[in-house]
Parts: structure tokens; sequence; C-alpha cells
């Protein structure tokens, strides 16, 4: 460490000695730009193996919205569940409600405290104030604080000093979407600035047929965010409004009559930094979600805490639910750095209250309202974090990360669990980079596991391994990614007795590969692979994704494209036919303030198909996307 | 040669080994030495005394080699203007840090500035020739007629 410290000293005297008399304000302007970009200074190496969107790969792909950011992940992505909501799911698995996910706003985590999942309220969450995204595979979330994942979204806003700018884009479909952002962000002084934006949106599916009925998942969605830095203070204020039709629902059949869910959130959140290095930092937020479920459907409703398997009378025909849910969350973090070392502590308590009390359902027999379903009705986690970062010579860094947790739960067993990752990462020369990860890990029921289940449900426990290789040299980049977790007493269903148990272990192993040529600013060109291995059981996703993607830029156009192939498959009595997902978009800048975008998504028809396997009925399958072309005009001033 | 390879390797050391505390010194050190840059080749000088409004002054005093703060604005070579405030003297050479106080100073021949995620550089062409500033070849992309953008 104290030898690359020095050479980068002495490089650093060189270049201002040497270097900047003969730089050109040209060279002086690019390498400021290239040592600012926000993206490249966020980076948590110990978080596990992390694929990061720029801003400049947003705009070219025309990303909108999360879930429009998240079809060109590897390994997994986001695809409607049965409640409409388009939900990550790793590849060879089944699409369900991802418990393992943390989102976070900058430093602040969105998941619901009720179902452990963001993606009801933030699936279609606006992109356009946001600078970068990272997406981080790995075993649980050490140093962040939050629940246990396996995969980490952070959303990074735009700097405000560095916006100086009003802008609004309007983009509609000719399936009659639309969707609306509205954003000022602006420096007042040094120091002080904000950042505002507002969205609106509608998105129009097209129906779709099980058991000869229609479904719809049809979203109208608001979100409002406010930020504002004051010196060393950063105030967040969040607002989300969602209604959507709830596609299959909990019904039986898969095909409700009727049903909307709509959901509220909010959060407010304050950030101070101390010391002159700002390497303490204090996190202070509330969040509250209202949500209101309403289900109608003469086959029966999924209840599995009011319906007897034996008496077919008990099972609902409608049902409804407002529930409210709150979460209070205190966040210190310490950082110690030292030459050779960067150590970092933390402290979390998060206060969960649930209130779920109002909730009523019909059978054919008998109404009832104001049900418990359980008593069980607020958590408190706290957390302590310890993680060090130590370079053992001057290209190899080695992490350690260690978390024990409690949760204190009314009315239920505390539950004491920990976590620790070790990492290491190498560059063995100049070309080749290695970075190994091996975790321990786990996942507590979340409430709505405790709601879908009879049984004093335990947490799941994962061991992880991932490693990844880099080549690189001259923009041609050759990486390969593997992974595996091994699950102990997962959270899935017992189809026998109806309701979710703790079941059999797994195993899930994953591989991809990834060639990636790059010229300059102007071409960027991906051909990627990968398979999964597991022994979950049904797979109800392809276990197989090949993709070719090209993004460029010529003058005043930036144009994007892919082609991604998923291998069809068999499952049950279902026959997933082979995939062909083929997208593009082309953005015009008429002017700096105006631009004008064009974009197709699964324009060949051929996107994937999701089986549907119902309690009654017939079993069938639903297209994951629909084939839509979208216009977009942008202005700034 | 060696100079561009130290160049293109930071990025990478400073992600692995230091995450970004280098990172953000480096940019504001880079910062200052555009402001120094642009300052010198308008003026020809290499001693340029410079008048601060609302420019953080220490990141000069760190960075600025050719750069010496006025403490009074007559003695100034040239003014830089990030926060709109009124200027004791009259005449100056303004350089400002955000487009529309380009457009709000009749002195400000220039701007070095930060919109919508990328950083900018301009000079109004009309200001230039009224102040008899000439500026090398290189400057040529970043002149314009104010009649091009009016409203930044």
């Amino acid at each position: 460490m104290k030898k690359i410290l020095v050479y980068l000293l002495s490089a650093t005297l060189f270049v201002l000695e040497g270097a900047f008399p003969q730089q050109t304000l040209t060279e002086l302007l690019k390498e400021y730009k290239e040592v600012s970009d926000y993206a490249q200074k966020t980076r948590i190496e110990s978080l596990g193996y992390v694929l990061v969107f720029t801003r400049e790969d947003i705009e070219r792909m025309q990303a909108y919205t999360l879930a429009d950011l998240l079809q060109y992940l590897k390994v997994g992505w986001v695809v409607p569940n049965r409640f409409g909501v388009e939900n990550f799911s790793f590849q060879g698995t089944s699409t369900g409600i991802s418990t393992f996910v943390r989102l976070y706003i900058n430093d602040h985590e969105v998941s619901s405290v009720h179902t452990g999942s963001p993606f009801l309220t933030y699936d279609n969450y606006p992109l356009d104030h946001i600078d970068h995204v990272e997406v981080y595979y790995a075993s649980g979330a050490i140093r962040l604080g939050d629940e246990p994942a396996s995969v980490i979204i952070k959303l990074y806003t735009k700097k405000p000093e560095r916006e100086n700018a009003t802008t609004f884009r309007g983009t509609v479909s000719i399936n009659k979407d639309y969707d609306n952002t509205f954003i000022d962000a602006r420096e007042i002084k040094t120091d002080i600035s904000y950042l505002v934006m507002v969205n609106k949106g509608y998105f129009n599916y097209e129906k779709q047929f099980i058991n000869n009925q229609p479904i719809y998942r049809n979203l109208w969605k608001s979100f409002a965010y406010f930020g504002f830095n004051y010196y060393r203070t950063f105030i967040e204020i969040s607002f989300a409004k969602i209604t959507r039709n709830i596609f299959q629902g909990l019904s039986l059949d898969a095909a409700p009559e009727e049903g909307k869910t709509k959901s509220v959130e909010y959060y407010i959140s304050l950030t101070q930094y101390f010391l002159y290095d700002r390497s303490l930092k204090i996190n202070l937020t509330v969040d509250g979600q209202h949500r209101k479920y309403h289900e109608k459907n003469r086959e029966g409703i999924l209840i599995p805490r009011v319906i007897d398997i034996k008496d077919p009378s008990t099972i609902p025909v409608e049902y409804d639910e407002n529930i409210k849910l709150y979460k209070y969350t205190l966040n210190i973090t310490k950082e110690f750095k030292t030459k050779d070392n960067l150590l970092l502590t933390g402290f979390t308590v998060k206060d969960k209250h649930y209130n779920v009390d109002d909730r009523s359902y019909r059978t054919p027999i008998l109404y009832r309202e104001n049900i418990r379903f359980i008593d069980f009705n607020r958590e408190t986690l706290t957390s302590l974090i310890l993680e060090n970062q130590y370079n053992i010579t001057d290209k190899n860094l080695v992490i350690f990360s260690l978390r024990a947790d409690k949760y204190f739960r009314k009315d239920k067993k505390d539950i004491s669990d920990y976590m620790a990752k070790l990492g290491f990462i190498s560059f063995l020369s100049d070309n080749y980079m290695i970075k190994t990860y091996v975790g321990r890990s786990y996942f507590p029921p979340t409430f709505l596991d405790f709601e879908l289940s009879k049984e004093n449900l335990k947490q799941s426990r994962t061991k992880s391994a991932l490693i990844e290789a880099v080549y690189k040299k001259s923009g041609n980049k050759i990486s390969i990614f593997a992974g595996y977790e091994k699950v102990k007493d997962p959270v899935i269903p017992d189809y026998g007795k109806g309701y979710l148990v703790n079941g059999k272990s797994y195993e899930y192993s994953l591989v991809a590969l990834e060639y990636n040529y790059k010229k300059n600013n102007l071409l960027n060109i991906s051909v990627g692979y990968s398979k999964t291995f597991s022994t979950i059981e049904p797979v109800l996703l392809s276990e197989e994704t090949g993709y070719v993607r090209i993004t460029g830029k010529k003058e005043k156009l930036d144009y994007y494209s892919e082609l991604v192939y998923k291998k069809g498959f068999d499952v049950s009595s279902i026959h997933i036919q082979d995939s062909y997902n083929l997208n593009a978009g082309i953005s015009y800048l008429i002017n700096e303030n105006f631009s004008l975008k064009i974009k197709g998504i699964n324009i060949l028809n051929r996107g994937a198909k999701i089986p549907v396997i119902p309690v009654v009925g017939n079993e069938g399958s639903y297209d994951s996307l629909d084939r839509k072309y979208f216009i977009s005009i942008e202005v700034s001033y | 040669m060696t100079i561009r390879y130290v160049i293109n390797l930071l990025p990478v050391f400073f992600l692995v080994l230091f995450n970004f505390s280098i990172g953000l010194e480096r940019e504001k050190e880079l910062e200052v030495k555009i402001i120094e840059k642009i300052s010198s080749d308008m003026l020809g000088k290499d001693r340029i005394r410079v008048y601060l409004v609302g420019y953080p002054q220490e990141r000069i005093i760190r960075y600025g080699k050719k750069l010496i703060i006025a403490t009074n604005c007559i003695s100034a070579d040239i003014v830089i203007v990030k926060e709109k405030m009124e200027i004791p003297c009259k005449g100056k050479i303004i350089l400002t840090t955000n487009y529309y106080l380009l457009l709000e100073y009749p002195d400000a021949v220039g701007a070095f500035y930060w919109k919508k995620g990328r950083p900018h550089i301009v000079f109004l062409k009309e200001r230039l020739k009224k102040k008899g500033i000439t500026l090398p070849y290189e400057y040529e992309k970043f002149i314009i007629e104010i009649s091009d953008r009016k409203d930044g």
C-alpha cells in the first residue's frame, strides 16, 4: 500500500509539474470530465460483483423506468409476476415476490416492510433524475445495514450542481401509454443545491387470456422526489402513488373477475455528515406505505390463513385489505482510513410497524371483516457492522465483512443471526483482473411469509461464492462470471398443505460470459451468454440466455439495438418456445436543448412467455413483454 | 506516452485502492487548472491576479500555480464569478462558472460550467472582440456568437 501511495503521489506530482503545461484545454476538459464521473465514485467493491449503468447507457438505451433498465441485466431480469408487477427474478427460477432484492435511492432502502420487495411500488420508477445505477450480485448487504440481499440495486440521483437545468420529457406509445417527467435541478450557491422531480404515467398492456378469461395488468403511476443539499446536510422527500390491475392476483384459476392494488409510499430521509473528511455519517428516515387490495373471483382466492383445505366452503370469493406500514430507521457509520487500511463500523436500528387489521373476505356462505391473520405486528432490527479493506500489495485487495443482527419481534420468537463475507480483488497484470467472494448469509421470513403460512417459520441460511475474471486490452474486454448459492430451509410453498413451509435445501449456480468491444465513446458492442443450473423445482423461467447489444453515437444520433435469446423449456404440460426479443432505439439531438427519440421493444413479437400453473383450471402461459413503439421529446432550458 | 499511461491508470487505482477520496481532490484540482489555463491564454500572462465572487478561495490557493487572489477588484486581471453579486469595479474581464451569469454580466467573456451532467466551456465572440482578446486556435470550437444560444 505504501508503495502504491508513493507511486501515485509521484505520478501525480509528475503530472502536475510535467504534464499540465503541455495539456491543451480540450485534453484538460476531457480528463476533468472523466475524473468527475459520478459513477466511478460510488462503486462499493466490498458488496460483490457489480454492473454499472452510466448516465450515457441509460440515455442511449432510452431506459425511462427502472424496469426498462433491469431488462438489460445478466443472469436475472424483471419479469411480470402473478400480480403484474415487474419483479426481478433469477434466470432458471420462477417469478414471485422477490424478497432478496434491496433497492436504494441514494442511501435509502425502499422495500416494503410487509413483503420485503420494492417492486410493487418502484418497478416503474422513473430514471430521468437518476445519474447512474449500480447492480450488485452479492451475498448479504453487510455494510448497508438493511435486510439481507442477494441483489442490491442502487440508484444515485443526479447532482444538482452539475445539472443547472429544467427538463421536461414526454413519452407516448402507439398502445396509448404515456410517461411524463419534469425535473428542475440547480446549484443555488456553493454547497447549496436542490433537485425536484415529478413523474406521471400510464402503461397500457394488452389483455391476456388464462382459462379463457381476460386478465389485465395496466398501471397508473405518480412519483415525486425532492432532494436538498445544504453544506453537510442532505434532505430527501419522496412520494409514490401506484394503482394497478392485479393480473392473476391470488385467484385459484389465475383469472380474477376484478381486482386492483393501490399503493401510496412516502419517505423523508435526513443525512448529516460530520468531521472534516465526512467520515462519520448519520442517517434518519421515516417511511410509510398505505396499500389497498381488492380481488373478486368466483372460482376462489388463495388466502391460506382462512382456507381449510378439506372444506371448500371456506374458500373466499372476494377479498379486501387496507394495510398501513411504517418504518423508522437510524443508521450511523464511521470510516477509519489509514495508509494501508479502510475500516468501516456501523450501527443500524430499524423499527417496523404493521397495521393490517382492516381486512375482510367473503366466502359463498359468510362475510367476515376486521380480521387479523396473526398477532405479530412489530419488529425491530438492530445491526452491528464491521468491514475491513486491506491492501496486501499495490494490486491486491482483501475485504472482510461481518454483521451481527437481532430481530426483536412482538409476540414472536426473536431471531439472531449473522452475515460474513471474504473477498479478494487482484490485478494480476495491466490486462488481467480477478475478483472472488465467499459468504454466509440468511433470509428472515417476511411478514407476508408468516401470513401465507401456518407454521412457525425460521430463517433460511445461505452459503455462496462468486468469481469474476476479466481480460482487457485496447478496447476489448472478455469477462467470465460464475456464482454458486446453497439455501438451507428455504421458505417455499407446500402444495399438499396449501401454505408456505421451510422446505428442502436447494442449490443454484450460474455461469456468464461476455465479450465487449468499446471504441471511445462512439461504439459499444457486447455479446454474452449465460446458463444456470439448479435443484429448484419447478423451473418457470428459461435457464439459458444469449444476447448481442450495440450502443453508439454518430454525430447528432445516438442509437442502440439488442437481440436477446432465451431458450425454450417444458414444465408440466406447458411447452415454452425459444424467444427472441429485439429492441432498438434512436435519439436525435435537434439542438442542445431539444431531442427527439424513438424506441421499439419486442419488435419481432417473439418475447419470452411465462408458464402459468393454476390451482384449478387449465395450464397456460402469458407474454412477459408487449410489442410497443414509443416516441419521446425532451426539452431543457 | 508515459504521461498518458499514468493518467489512464489513475482511475483504476482510485477505484480499487483508494475509493474516491483522491478522485475528489483531483477533480477540484483540474477545475482550477482549467480556469488557470483559460485565464493565462486570455491574458497572455504567467502570473494572474484573480478576484473571486462566490468561488471558493481555498481551491485557488491550493491548486492555482499561476493564480494569485486579489483582495480588491481594482487590482485584479480577471474576475471569476460563481454567484450573482454586485462586482465592486467595472470594466474587468469576467469568467463565470454558470451560463446564465455569462448573460447577466456584460463584461463576462466566457463561462466554464456544468449543464445536464457535462462540463462545458463557452466564449462569446462579440465580447472577446470588444475586450480585444485573441484566443489560441484550439479555442475556436468553444467560441460562439451570442445569437447562437440565448437560453443556455
